[in-house]
C-alpha cells in the first residue's frame, strides 16, 4: 500500500472495518480472554515464540494454490502424510538429529510429488469446487495411509525396527515417539534472548521459505499461477499451460507441507500416527483466514499475523474459559467453534463479494461501484 | 497447450539440454544429501566395558570421553553408555595415574545399532576392541497395542459405549 | 451393446464396481461362517436406522444448492429436540414423538438461518456448509455443557450439570420404531416393520413434496435457474424452502437414528455425520445435482451392506481388520467421484 497516510474519514473506517471484519472479531475475543486468561506475559510471549516455529512452515503451504486461484489447499493433508511416512523411516533407520530431519525430508520428497500430481490432476476434474474435493481428497488418502502404514509397514514394506511395529509383526504403532530427532532443528541454533528461548535454525528454515515465495512469484511460473488467479480463461488464450501450472502449484504446495509437518512434529517430540494430519489443514486454513487472507488472495503478512493470532487464542482461552466459567473444557470447545466459525465466514465473506461484484458488473453499473468494491478482485498478493 | 508449444518450438535444442543438467543436478543433490544424512546420522549406542577380558585386567578407576560428549568415569567392573552419530568416533581413555590419556579411533559398521567396547582391549590396541551386543529385546514390549480411532466419529458401528457412568 | 456401454458409463464403473462388491460379500458370506440371514436382518436395520439422514440430502441437492455437508445443523435440532424430551421426563411413544415435535421448530429455525446464510455464497455452498456445520457442532458443544438441564440420567453425576458425552435411552424410546410389529422369522432373521414403515412413510413425503407446486418449482430453479426466474419463480426462496425441508429431515433423521442405536451422543459426535450420509446417496446413483428417491434407497442400502458385511466377511477371509480402510476408501472415493464428475461447472 503506497497510500500517503491521511487521518481515517468514516467511510475509509468502515471499509477497513469490512475488510478485516474477520482479524477484528478474532481480536476482539482474544482481547477479552488475555486478561481474564491470568497467564503472565513471558509465559504466553514463550509459548507464541515456540509455536511459530512449530507452525508457520505449514501455514505458508497455503500461499501458492491461493495465488492459483485454486482456494485454500484443504488437500495439504496429503503433504502432512509424506512427511509422517518420511519420520517413521528415520526412526526405524535409526537416523538421529537434523540429519533424521533431512532424511525424513528426502524419503517424503517423492512421495509428495506423487500425491500431489494425484491432487493435482482430481482438483483440476473438480474446477469450481477445488475446496471441498481437497476436503474429501484428505478423508480418502487417509484411508489409503492407514492401508499402507497399518497393513503393509511390516508386512510388505520392510520395516526393522520392532520397537515401532505392533506387537502382531506388521503396522506402526500408534504412537511414533521422535526421540531421536525431538527438536533437533530447534536446538540447532538456540538463542536466549533474556528470559525467552528462541529456534533460530527453524525460523531461519521459514525465512528462507518466505524469500523463495517472493522470488517464486517473480519467476515465469509463478506469474503464470498470478495469471491464472486471475482468470483462467485468458491465461489460456495468452498460451499459458492452465492445467499443469495447477498441478505444479499442488504439487509445490505439498512438498512445503511435508516438510512443514515434520518441522511440527520434530517439535513436538512424538507423533499420533495415525491423527497427527487429521487437523492441519484445518489449523492451517484457520491460520491464514485469521491472519486476513481471502480464498483468492493471501500474503506473507497474512501468515505471520495468523500464525501469531491463532495461537495467541490457543493458548489463552482454555485459562480464560475455566476461569469464567469454570470448565477449561469449555474453553477448548470455544476455540475450536471460533476457528471453524473464522473459516466459515471468511470463505462466506469472500463468496458473498465475489457474487455481490458479479451482479453489479451484470446490472451494468461497471464505473463506480466496481471500484467500491475492488478490494474483492483477485490478486496474487502484493510485492 | 498452444503456449508450451510455441516456446518449446523457439528453442527446443537449448532448453533440453538445460533441464537435463538441472535434472543431473537435483539428482546428485538428493543422493548426496541423502548420503550425508545417512552416515553421518545414523545413531549407534557403544557400551563401554571396564572388565577383565581375555587375559586383560580391568582398570581400577578410568575416565572415558568419545567425541565432545561429556566424559563418564568407570570403576572396574563397571559398564556405561555412550549414544552416538555417525560411525567413526575418537575415544579418550584417561586411567587417572599421572599417565597420559589413551586415545584411540573406534570405527564401526553402518549396521551396528549397539556395540560393547572393551577398554582394556582398546588401551592394549588389540583390534577389534569392540563386538555387536544383543539385548535380544530392543524395546519394552508394548503394554497395549493401540489401534487408530474412527475417522466418520463413533457413529457408525462401534459397539454402544458403556453409559458414560461418571 | 452400444446402449449397454453408455447406460454403464451414465451410472458409473465406481458404483457398479461396488455393486458387485457387495453382492460377491453375500455370496461369499455363508462360506466363512457368515450367516446370511442375520446380515441381511443387521443390513435392514441400519438401512431404516441411516435412511432419513440420507434422504435429507435430497431436496438441497435438487435445488441446486449442492450436497448439504451441513446437515449436522438438522442433527443439532434433533438432538436438542431428544434432550429435551427426555428432560420433560416423556417416555415411550410420546417421547419419541415429542422429541420430534420439540425439535421441529428449532429445525425449522436453523435451517432458516442456514439457508439464508448458504443463499449469500451462491456457487460456494459446500465448502462453506461443511465449516457451518462444523462450527454449530462445537458451539452446541458448549451449551451442552451450560443448559440448565438436570435430570440426573442425562447429567454428569459429580457436579450434576454439563450434559453427558453419551446418553443412554434405556427406559426412554430405546428401539421403539425397531420394536414396533417387529417380526421374527428363525433365529437370526428380525424384520424391523415400524421403522421401515417410518422410513417408508418420510420417503412418501419427501416424493409427494417433490411432486408437490413447491417441490417442482424448487426442482426448476435447480435444474434451470434462468428459466426458472423467467417463470416468476424466486430462486432465492425456494432454495430457502429446500435449506429448511433438509434441516428437518436431518433432525427426524438422527432421532430415528438414535433410537434404533439406543443412545444419545452429543458434543464431537455430529461432526462428520453429513459425510458417510452424501457418500450413500452418490453410491445410489445421485449426481451433485441431482437425486431421485431411487437413489436413496439404492444407496443407502448399499452403503450400509458395506458396513455391515466387510467387517464379517473380510475379516474372516483376511484375518485383520480392514473393514476401516475400505469404508474409509469407498466412502470418499464416491464423494470425489461425484465431485469431479463433469457436470455443468465452467471451464
Amino acid at each position: 500500500m503506497k497510500t500517503p497516510f491521511k487521518l481515517p474519514s468514516a467511510a475509509r473506517v468502515r471499509r477497513f472495518a469490512a475488510d478485516n471484519v474477520v482479524v477484528l472479531i478474532f481480536l476482539f475475543v482474544t482481547a477479552i480472554a488475555v486478561p481474564s486468561s491470568k497467564l503472565s506475559g513471558t509465559y504466553i510471549i514463550q509459548d507464541l515464540l515456540t509455536r511459530y516455529g512449530r507452525n508457520a512452515f505449514l501455514v505458508f503451504s497455503l500461499l501458492l494454490p491461493i495465488m492459483a486461484g485454486m482456494g485454500i489447499n484443504f488437500g495439504m493433508v496429503l503433504g502432512a502424510m509424506a512427511g509422517e511416512i518420511g519420520l517413521i523411516f528415520a526412526v526405524d533407520q535409526g537416523i538421529a538429529g537434523v540429519q533424521g530431519l533431512l532424511y525424513a525430508v528426502l524419503v517424503g520428497a517423492p512421495i509428495a510429488i506423487l500425491l500431489g500430481w494425484i491432487a493435482g490432476q482430481v482438483l483440476n476434474r473438480a474446477r469450481g469446487r477445488e475446496m471441498v474435493t481437497g476436503y474429501i481428497l484428505g478423508f480418502f488418502m487417509d484411508g489409503v495411509y492407514q492401508f499402507v502404514v497399518l497393513y503393509l509397514m511390516g508386512a510388505i514394506i520392510p520395516i526393522t525396527s520392532k520397537a515401532i511395529t505392533l506387537s502382531r509383526g506388521y503396522g506402526i504403532r500408534n504412537t511414533l515417539g521422535l526421540d531421536s530427532v525431538r527438536q533437533s532443528l530447534d536446538k540447532l541454533l538456540k538463542l536466549e534472548l533474556g528470559s525467552f528461548d528462541l529456534p533460530m535454525a527453524t525460523y531461519l528454515v521459514i525465512a528462507l521459505l518466505a524469500i523463495f515465495i517472493v522470488w517464486f512469484r517473480r519467476t515465469k511460473l509463478g506469474q503464470d499461477m498470478r495469471a491464472i488467479g486471475q482468470d483462467q480463461t485468458v491465461s489460456h488464450s495468452a498460451g499459458i499451460p492452465v492445467e499443469r501450472t495447477r498441478i505444479m502449484a499442488i504439487v509445490i504446495s505439498t512438498l512445503l507441507a511435508m516438510v512443514g509437518q515434520i518441522i511440527f512434529l520434530q517439535n513436538m517430540g512424538n507423533m499420533a500416527t495415525y491423527n497427527a494430519h487429521r487437523q492441519t489443514g484445518f489449523f492451517a486454513a484457520a491460520a491464514i483466514l485469521v491472519g486476513g487472507a481471502s480464498v483468492a488472495k493471501a500474503t506473507i503478512p497474512n501468515v505471520l499475523v495468523g500464525v501469531g493470532l491463532l495461537h495467541l487464542m490457543y493458548i489463552v482461552v482454555p485459562p480464560a474459559g475455566a476461569r469464567l466459567f469454570g470448565s477449561a473444557q469449555i474453553g477448548e470447545y470455544f476455540r475450536d467453534a471460533m476457528s471453524y466459525a473464522v473459516i466459515a465466514l471468511a470463505l462466506a465473506l469472500h463468496a458473498w463479494r465475489k457474487r455481490a461484484n458479479a451482479e453489479s458488473a451484470r446490472a451494468g453499473l461497471r464505473g463506480a461501484a466496481s471500484g467500491a468494491v475492488a478490494p474483492a478482485k483477485t490478486e496474487g498478493g502484493a510485492e | 497447450m498452444s503456449g508450451k508449444e510455441v516456446s518449446g518450438a523457439k528453442a527446443p535444442r537449448r532448453l533440453a539440454p538445460r533441464r537435463a543438467v538441472a535434472l543431473a543436478v537435483v539428482a546428485a543433490a538428493y543422493l548426496g544429501a541423502g548420503a550425508w544424512a545417512m552416515l553421518t546420522g545414523k545413531s549407534h549406542t557403544i557400551l563401554v566395558d571396564n572388565k577383565p577380558v581375555a587375559g586383560l585386567e580391568a582398570f581400577r578407576l578410568v575416565e572415558v570421553t568419545i567425541g565432545r560428549q561429556e566424559p563418564l568415569e568407570l570403576g572396574r567392573g563397571e559398564r556405561d553408555k555412550f549414544a552416538v552419530q555417525g560411525q567413526s568416533h575418537r575415544v579418550r581413555i584417561d586411567l587417572m595415574n599421572g599417565s597420559d590419556p589413551v586415545t584411540a579411533t573406534l570405527r564401526l559398521p553402518y549396521d551396528a545399532k549397539m556395540v560393547l567396547v572393551s577398554l582394556p582391549k582398546l588401551v592394549a590396541g588389540i583390534e577389534p576392541a569392540w563386538e555387536p551386543f544383543e539385548t535380544g529385546q530392543d524395546a519394552p514390549p508394548p503394554v497395549v497395542d493401540e489401534l487408530p480411532e474412527e475417522l466418520f466419529g463413533a457413529a457408525i458401528d462401534l459397539p454402544p459405549p458403556e453409559a458414560a457412568g461418571d | 451393446m452400444n446402449k449397454l456401454k453408455t447406460a454403464v458409463t451414465d451410472f458409473g464403473w465406481p458404483r457398479i464396481i461396488i455393486f458387485f462388491f457387495v453382492v460377491a460379500l453375500f455370496v461369499a458370506a455363508p462360506f466363512v461362517g457368515v450367516r446370511v440371514d442375520g446380515a441381511l436382518s443387521d443390513v435392514l436395520a441400519r438401512f431404516g436406522q441411516n435412511g432419513i439422514l440420507v434422504l435429507a440430502l435430497v431436496p438441497m441437492v435438487q435445488a441446486g444448492a449442492g450436497l448439504n455437508f451441513g446437515l449436522p445443523v438438522g442433527i443439532i435440532a434433533g438432538l436438542l429436540g431428544g434432550t429435551l424430551s427426555m428432560q420433560f421426563g416423556w417416555t415411550g411413544w410420546v417421547g419419541f414423538l415429542g422429541a420430534v415435535g420439540v425439535s421441529l421448530p428449532f429445525a425449522v429455525l436453523f435451517g432458516w438461518a442456514y439457508g439464508l446464510l448458504l443463499n449469500k455464497v451462491k456457487g460456494e455452498e459446500m465448502t462453506i456448509a461443511m465449516y457451518v456445520g462444523f462450527s454449530m457442532v462445537t458451539f452446541f458443544a458448549i451449551l451442552w455443557l451450560l443448559l440448565p438441564y438436570s435430570s440426573p440420567n442425562m447429567v454428569w453425576g459429580y457436579s450434576g450439570s454439563g450434559l453427558r458425552t453419551t446418553i443412554t435411552l434405556d427406559g426412554y424410546w430405546t428401539k421403539i420404531l425397531n420394536n414396533f410389529l417387529a417380526v421374527r422369522i428363525g433365529r437370526f432373521f428380525v424384520f424391523p416393520t415400524g421403522l421401515l414403515a417410518f422410513f417408508g412413510a418420510a420417503t412418501g413425503t419427501m416424493w409427494l413434496f417433490l411432486r408437490s407446486k413447491t417441490g417442482t418449482a424448487m426442482t426448476a430453479v435447480g435444474s434451470n435457474p434462468d428459466f426458472a426466474r423467467a417463470g416468476g419463480v424466486s430462486s432465492d426462496r425456494m432454495r430457502l424452502v429446500s435449506v429448511v425441508v433438509s434441516t428437518v429431515f436431518g433432525a427426524v433423521g438422527i432421532l430415528v437414528y438414535q433410537q434404533s442405536y439406543g443412545f444419545i451422543q452429543l458434543y464431537q459426535a455430529p461432526l462428520y455425520m453429513a459425510f458417510p450420509a452424501v457418500a450413500a446417496i452418490l453410491l445410489g446413483g445421485a449426481s451433485v445435482n441431482k437425486a431421485s428417491m431411487v437413489n436413496v434407497l439404492v444407496g443407502t442400502f448399499l452403503f450400509q451392506a458395506i458396513l455391515t458385511m466387510t467387517p464379517n466377511v473380510i475379516n474372516s477371509v483376511l484375518q485383520t481388520d480392514m473393514s476401516e480402510v475400505i469404508r474409509i476408501v469407498i466412502s470418499n472415493g464416491m464423494i470425489i467421484y461425484a465431485l469431479t464428475r463433469k457436470t455443468k461447472v465452467s471451464k
